[in-house]
């Protein structure tokens, strides 16, 4: 082997990268030749600044986030703040469960679709706007909805065309706002529309609104069964645990449907 | 969020790099009460809000890398397991700073006890030395060499940097990795960490 081929083997060693025979022979020179014993220390150096490195930047990146939601929340709407770095001008409205999946353990016998879905109301995250324009409507809307006065942001959210790029993001606002005001199809439409969404957690949000309105409207399906199956194990929905548990719970509710 | 995350899944999206790392570490920052039990510990032992955002940012930190160094025992909820680093951090820091020592002896974490190289690496001064270490190499090979140390793959690599290919990519990888370690190799600072390895 050349020096490059050595520097290149003697990297995968250190960053483990390299496996079966071709790691065994190679850590056998190692021990043979004091030379590239110590050469090869350089490049466990090397990963171990690197190690460094990732963790000096992980610390500036943390620095730019704002602190999380100190307390959970039990009822009441809520507001959460988003990570700036990842929403730059935005927000996001959550369909989620305000109080809290203990809380239905008590509810006793009421397993209808539609008391399933009463424990679940908009919560919405709070809109940090740089474009005055659209974002303003954000803003507005979302402090309306947070306010239980959603009738006021409908023509706001409804305003927002669909060749903005805000406009998912706006649907999943009004699908809040409609379900708030027990508007459920329009509010089932709107799901839909934001979970079109590119960005995931918005998908995964109007997906879960979605699913929510079907339980309202008692339009539950072996689909909808599915998507509520996938939400659940989905690592990178936010909402993930309340999904499990309200499929748990809908095991019992077929029974009762 | 609730608190019940599922410990292996979350480990394993950091560990396996890349985007999934980020949205882990995400996740992970954002469990609902998290950080206020966190500050509960630390403003009840001496501390303010300040030292509690800095514990649980180190905590992060701490947990990321010993997730990626595979030295993390999966041993109950990811939750607790940086709740216990947290302390950790705190009563070290409290230790150090001789004001309040905390009373429970913390054990589930004691793997971090500042003994290797890069423990000594992240203390202050060793902080300097790495940033300088990587000012000299250049933002884009710390960047490159970051995101291939975070298993990220060649053609990833190649679309975050704006380069034509994976292939391209690992050209440069490679000289990145050849230029850190000429960099090792003019520091005398390091020399001290070079002996200390591998003994």
């Amino acid at each position: 082997m050349n020096t490059s081929e050595y520097t290149e083997k003697l990297m995968a060693l250190a960053n483990k990268e390299l496996f079966g025979d071709e790691k065994m022979q190679l850590e056998k020179e190692i021990q043979e030749n004091p030379v590239l014993a110590e050469e090869f220390k350089k490049h466990l150096l090397a990963q171990e600044l690197l190690d460094a490195f990732i963790s000096q930047d992980l610390k500036k990146k943390l620095s730019a986030f704002p602190l999380p939601q100190e307390k959970p929340e039990s009822s009441g709407a809520v507001i959460k703040k988003l990570n700036p770095s990842r929403y730059k001008w935005t927000i996001a409205a959550s369909v989620a469960l305000i109080l809290g999946v203990s809380s239905y353990l008590y509810i006793g016998n009421e397993f209808s679709y539609q008391h399933l879905a009463d424990n679940y109301v908009p919560q919405m995250q709070e809109v940090r706007g740089t474009n005055m324009v659209a974002d303003d409507i954000l803003e507005k809307a979302s402090s309306y909805i947070s306010n239980n006065k959603s009738e006021m942001a409908i023509p706001l959210l409804t305003s927002i065309t669909s060749d903005d790029d805000r406009f998912f993001i706006g649907q999943l606002l009004l699908g809040n706002a409609y379900y708030q005001t027990d508007n459920f199809s329009a509010a089932s439409n709107a799901f839909i529309q934001s979970s079109k969404s590119g960005d995931e957690e918005v998908k995964y949000q109007g997906q879960y609104g979605f699913l929510l309105c079907e339980l309202k409207l008692k339009s539950w399906s072996e689909e909808n069964q599915r998507l509520l199956i996938e939400l659940s194990k989905n690592e990178f929905f936010i909402y993930k645990n309340e999904a499990e548990a309200l499929l748990q719970k809908l095991k019992i509710a077929k029974y009762f449907n | 969020m609730n608190s019940s995350l599922e410990t292996m899944d979350l480990a394993a999206a950091i560990r396996s790099g890349g985007l999934k790392r980020e949205q882990a570490l995400s996740s992970l920052y954002n469990v609902t009460g998290l950080f206020f039990k966190i500050k509960q510990m630390v403003t009840n032992h001496g501390g303010n809000e300040e030292d509690a955002r800095d514990v649980f940012h180190e905590g992060i930190i701490t947990l990321d890398r010993k997730i990626r160094r595979d030295e993390y025992e999966d041993r109950g909820t990811i939750e607790s397991y940086l709740f216990g680093v947290c302390r950790f951090i705190w009563s070290n820091q409290q230790r150090k700073n001789k004001r309040v020592e905390l009373k429970d002896d913390f054990t589930p974490y004691d793997q971090s006890t500042g003994e290797n190289p890069l423990d000594t690496m992240l203390n202050n001064e060793g902080q300097n030395l790495v940033a300088n270490l990587f000012d000299q190499l250049g933002e884009n090979c710390s960047k490159i060499l970051s995101l291939w140390k975070l298993s990220y793959s060649m053609n990833e690599i190649a679309e975050e940097m704006g380069l034509p290919s994976g292939d391209n990519a690992r050209k440069h990888k490679f000289r990145c990795y050849q230029k850190l370690l000429g960099l090792i190799d003019n520091s005398p600072e390091l020399a001290t960490n070079l002996k200390n390895l591998g003994q």
